[in-house]
């Protein structure tokens, strides 16, 4: 069905097409007609033209032949006449002549009227043709315009017949496809109903059959329910007998029952003290484990702190030392360039005064006592001490000043042997220890002897634990405590054996007595047992004051370093070169001389003034004797 | 004129509600131009002053195309406003038939066409200054394809002036007295140099209205013209189309043209027609053909005898690209149709032949039916308005009946018997809808 008419409406089309091409044809053939037919007559022109123009010629050519001739006549009967003859012939033959050129003469103008007419005829024509070519083209124009709504009317029959016959076609589709539509709608409405229908059927089947089940399921829930019942008043009732059973022992049980309570509770308490006792035990031992692990931590920490703080000090110390030692130097700069300056000012003084003396008094002059000038000055020429630690520095220093006997030195060891009960042993003095090499033994005999004498100063527990240890081993600990105890380090030991050995010394030199204590001797002999207190709490005296005072010197020292009371006399004496008597005697020299000095200027004034007087005086005389003289002319 | 409110809500307080009073009746808001249009409006009234075109939007764009006066200079215009409306109003204010078609569908090319197209055909030698044409070039370059030069005018003759009349006689001898050499035309040199897009040139050597001042030399192309109309041929190297038509070209100007249209790179169509081209122009056409790439020859009513024809018929034997060849209204006579039938029976791109008027008779009608029996590329065959006679019919109608390409054949006023005729025109037609077909 379908194909077939798919053809069909190909087919149609193609038909439409071609009519529509056919008609195209025809109207484009209709134009190329009328080009054709211009075309033609142009041709047939263009014939007729090259018809006429070969007339033309061949006229042109005749007339130009015939004229030849006669005009070769004419020449020739002109030479005939020139050969002379009767002035009649002549004549005649003139007239001949005349006649001859005439009839050429008229050719010519016929020919040329002919050819005139002809252009007329041809100029007719043209415009005859051009008359006809318009009016063929307003023919040619109402025709293409007839044809044109012609083709037109025709395209628009075509269109029209197509349109409808595609309206038909679409139509008839329409209907065909509704038609279908109907019937499949149709079709699907009925099974859908007979759907429904089933539906129905079924939804009332199970409403019967939920309804069955429905009531089943309530009997079977009434008969469990009754079951239930009488289960719980069975019980029931088995409870209320015993009950019954129970009531005669009811006292005393509950009398037992609230001690037990009462117990319980007691223990409970008790119990939960422990629990709680624990409980802060371990809380406890967790801080403390805490503590403990933190412990390392902060003594790093501090450890770390502790080094860095003495590296400061250890630097500042450095600092101080330096500029110590840059003040010193700078001020020795400055007191030798002073001292100079003030020598030479004082020699000068010198030198005026025995001027003055000389030249003014007449008095020889004295030198003063010149042994001011060479006046040894306080200070010495600083050497550097080679780089040595602080306290080997300082001990050097105080050697120095005590070999030197400077003020300086002076007054720190009188100070400390006023500390030590008199005791003129200074601890200072190093190089004397350093140099003696005590053997190891006598201040291992020393120690054992200071141990003995010091035993009340430690605790009976630790002598306790110390008796069944080896003597030396006692020694050792003990030693190690006292020193402890005492404060003193274990580097310190030479130092305190000397100490002692110097302290009997001096208590026997101040005693009178001298035994002479060899070296080799035993520890009784190094010193008296009973001397050992004295002598130790001299010793941590005197190295208290001298650590006391070595940090004084350390701070003070710029401020301190110098003693300057002989200064002020030294330079009071370089002032005071010139005696004071001296100045006044200046004074009064000055004085003197001044007033002379005046009285001479006088003098002088005077002198000049007596000059003038003078020459004036010279010049009266003159004057006078000039007077004289004419005078005595005149006379 | 009115009072406006200001720019608040009036339905939000009515009390507040100031009213706009309108002293003329007839005014409303909804004429109030926005001030978006009123600025445009401006930019258009000094759009020859300030130049912000380019920056506006496309839309405004338009707008200002609406708005611009058609009679603002050409300078200003021509590169700045693009194709579009404003253009549109320029050509329908001058001319009163636009046929946009022929202008590739640009209202600004057709413009601008048409204007170059005026300026020249308004030239008068020796009295127009050329800076007038020389000027629009660099405006119109760019669009200009085609110049349709409908008439150029000649130089204009002192006594021409004034007392015409009268004149006229003297004029006629002085103008015949002085050298004819010195008769120019506008000369293209200049014009197709700067035209970088011009495809196509449309030439007539002639006056519209010469009224009573007819002279022959008004409606001919001189021997200058044509040497120079030669070189700037050769030197636009875009031209595709060359048609020089009623201009009197006869052998020796159309040697001349010939020899500067060798090699030209993008010549493809000349076209020579209502010339008076004898065989000497056509020889020169023949060495044409051998040495270009032409492919459309148009020579119609010429003066194209036997040996032009042969020629001719020489070099299509050897020819390649040219396509359609046209030799209506000459006097080609048998032996040239015949020489051309030989020569197609070796081509194989020439589609379209017209012998029409030409005084070919039954001989070549012969030749050609040999011809349709193997060539497979000729479509179209015109021999109208010759004398082929019964004879050359049968023989077409023959060769018809086993030909398949011929798709046209025109065989009007050529005495051939009605049967032949017939059976040519049911060949030709199912020749068509064979390839309308194939078409479809």
């Amino acid at each position: 069905m379908e194909e077939k008419e798919e053809r069909k409406t190909r087919e149609r089309e193609r038909e439409s097409q071609q009519r529509r091409k056919q008609l195209q044809r025809d109207q484009t053939t209709f134009v190329t007609n009328t080009l054709i037919a211009t075309d033609a007559k142009a041709v047939q022109q263009r014939r007729q033209q090259a018809k006429v123009q070969s007339n033309r010629a061949e006229l042109l050519e005749k007339d130009i032949t015939s004229s030849l001739e006669r005009s070769d006549e004419i020449l020739r009967r002109w030479s005939d006449i020139s050969q002379g003859g009767i002035p009649e012939d002549l004549q005649k033959a003139l007239n001949e002549q005349e006649q001859l050129y005439a009839a050429i003469i008229q050719d010519k103008k016929k020919i040329i009227s002919d050819l005139q007419q002809k252009l007329k005829f041809q100029g007719d024509n043209y415009m005859k043709t051009l008359r006809s070519n318009a009016e063929e083209i307003n023919v040619m124009t109402a025709r293409m315009e007839d044809q044109k709504e012609l083709v037109t009317k025709a395209y628009r029959e075509e269109l029209d017949q197509t349109k409808r016959l595609y309206q038909k076609e679409i139509s008839i589709l329409l209907t065909k496809d509704m038609e279908e539509r109907d019937r499949d709608l149709e079709k699907l409405w009925k099974e859908e109903l007979k759907r429904l229908k089933k539906r129905k059927e079924k939804l009332e089947e199970y409403k019967k059959d939920i309804h069955q089940i429905c009531q089943e399921q309530s009997h079977t829930l009434n008969l469990t329910d009754l079951e239930h019942c009488s289960k719980r008043l069975t019980r029931e009732r088995n409870q209320e007998k015993e009950k019954i059973r129970n009531l005669q022992l009811k006292p005393k049980i509950e009398w037992y029952k609230k001690r037990e309570e009462v117990l319980l509770a007691s223990l409970r308490n008790i119990e939960s003290r422990l629990l709680r006792e624990e409980k802060e035990m371990k809380k406890l031992k967790r801080i403390c484990a805490d503590r403990q692990k933190d412990v390392p931590k902060w003594s790093k920490v501090l450890s770390a702190d502790y080094k860095r703080c003495i590296q400061k000090y250890e630097r500042k110390k450095e600092l101080v030392r330096h500029f110590a030692v840059a003040d010193a130097r700078r001020f020795q700069e400055v007191w030798l360039m002073i001292e100079a300056e003030v020598k030479q000012l004082a020699e000068r003084a010198l030198a005026t005064d025995s001027a003055i003396s000389h030249q003014i008094f007449g008095l020889s002059w004295k030198q003063p006592d010149l042994s001011l000038l060479e006046l040894p000055s306080p200070i010495r020429p600083w050497k550097p001490a080679p780089e040595e630690t602080q306290p080997v520095l300082q001990r050097r220093k105080s050697s120095q000043g005590t070999t030197d006997g400077s003020a300086e030195s002076d007054i720190k060891s009188s100070d400390m042997t006023g500390k030590t009960e008199g005791a003129a042993v200074s601890v200072g003095c190093g190089p004397e220890w350093e140099e003696e090499k005590r053997s190891k033994e006598m201040q291992k005999e020393m120690m054992e002897l200071l141990c003995s004498e010091t035993d009340f100063l430690m605790e009976a527990k630790l002598l306790k634990l110390l008796a069944p240890l080896v003597d030396e081993e006692q020694a050792g600990v003990k030693l190690g405590s006292l020193l402890y105890t005492l404060g003193i380090d274990e580097e310190d030991l030479p130092q305190l054996t000397d100490f002692l050995l110097k302290y009997k010394q001096q208590q026997s030199e101040q005693t009178e007595e001298t035994p002479k204590p060899s070296v080799t001797s035993s520890a009784s002999e190094l010193i008296h047992p009973n001397l050992v207190l004295p002598a130790l709490k001299s010793f941590l005296q005197q190295r208290n004051s001298k650590r006391v005072s070595a940090q004084h010197l350390s701070t003070l020292w710029l401020a301190h370093a110098r003693n300057d009371s002989k200064d002020a006399a030294y330079w009071e004496s370089l002032g005071n070169i010139i005696p004071e008597e001296k100045v006044q005697m200046w004074d009064a020299a000055e004085k003197t001389l001044k007033q002379y000095h005046a009285v001479l200027t006088e003098i002088s004034d005077l002198t000049l003034e007596n000059e003038r007087l003078m020459q004036k005086n010279m010049e009266l005389r003159v004057k006078l004797n000039n007077r004289m003289k004419n005078d005595t002319d005149s006379t | 004129m009115c009072i406006f409110q200001k720019p608040f809500n009036p339905m939000e307080n009515k009390r507040n509600m100031r009213r706009i009073i309108a002293e003329d009746q007839n005014w409303s808001l909804a004429l109030v131009p926005s001030l978006s249009v009123i600025c445009l409006q401006c930019i258009a009234n000094t759009f020859e002053e300030k130049q912000v075109f380019e920056k506006l939007a496309p839309d405004q764009q338009d707008l200002i195309q609406e708005r611009l006066s058609p009679s603002l200079p050409l300078h200003v215009t021509a590169n700045l406003v693009p194709e579009g409306l404003y253009w549109r109003r320029c050509c329908e204010q001058r001319w009163n038939v636009c046929d946009i078609s022929h202008y590739g569908h640009s209202w600004k090319r057709m413009f601008l066409e048409r204007h170059l197209e005026n300026a020249i055909e308004l030239f008068i030698p020796d009295v127009t200054k050329p800076k007038t044409i020389l000027d629009l070039l660099p405006l119109c370059k760019n669009d200009v394809r085609r110049l349709n030069i409908s008439q150029l005018l000649l130089p204009v003759k002192k006594p021409q002036k004034g007392k015409r009349a009268e004149a006229f006689e003297s004029a006629f001898v002085i103008f015949s007295e002085e050298d004819k050499a010195s008769m120019e035309h506008f000369d293209f040199g200049p014009v197709l140099e700067k035209l970088i897009n011009l495809e196509e040139l449309h030439l007539v050597y002639t006056i519209k209205q010469c009224g009573m001042n007819f002279e022959w030399s008004m409606f001919e192309i001189t021997d200058r013209d044509c040497r120079s109309l030669a070189m700037a041929v050769k030197s636009c190297k875009t031209l595709k189309l060359l048609r020089l038509r009623q201009s009197q070209v006869e052998d020796e100007k159309c040697q001349v043209l010939v020899r500067y249209l060798l090699d030209h790179p993008s010549l493809r169509h000349l076209d020579l027609s209502h010339n008076v081209i004898g065989d000497g122009g056509a020889k020169a056409f023949g060495e044409l053909l051998a040495r270009s790439k032409l492919e459309t020859l148009d020579l119609c009513n010429n003066k194209i005898s036997n040996p032009g024809a042969k020629a001719i018929a020489c070099a299509l034997s050897n020819n390649v690209t040219l396509s359609s060849l046209n030799l209506r209204l000459n006097q080609v006579g048998d032996g040239g149709g015949q020489a051309i039938a030989e020569a197609l029976e070796n081509n194989t791109t020439l589609s379209h032949l017209h012998l029409g008027g030409n005084d070919v008779s039954w001989m070549t009608a012969v030749a050609l039916s040999k011809v349709l029996l193997k060539n497979k590329t000729l479509k179209s065959l015109n021999l109208s308005c010759n004398n082929l006679g019964e004879i050359g019919g049968k023989a077409l109608a023959e060769a018809m009946s086993q030909n398949s390409t011929l798709t046209e054949c025109d065989i009007r006023q050529t005495d051939v018997d009605e049967q032949s005729a017939a059976s040519i025109n049911a060949a030709v037609w199912a020749n068509q809808s064979a390839e309308w077909d194939e078409q479809v």
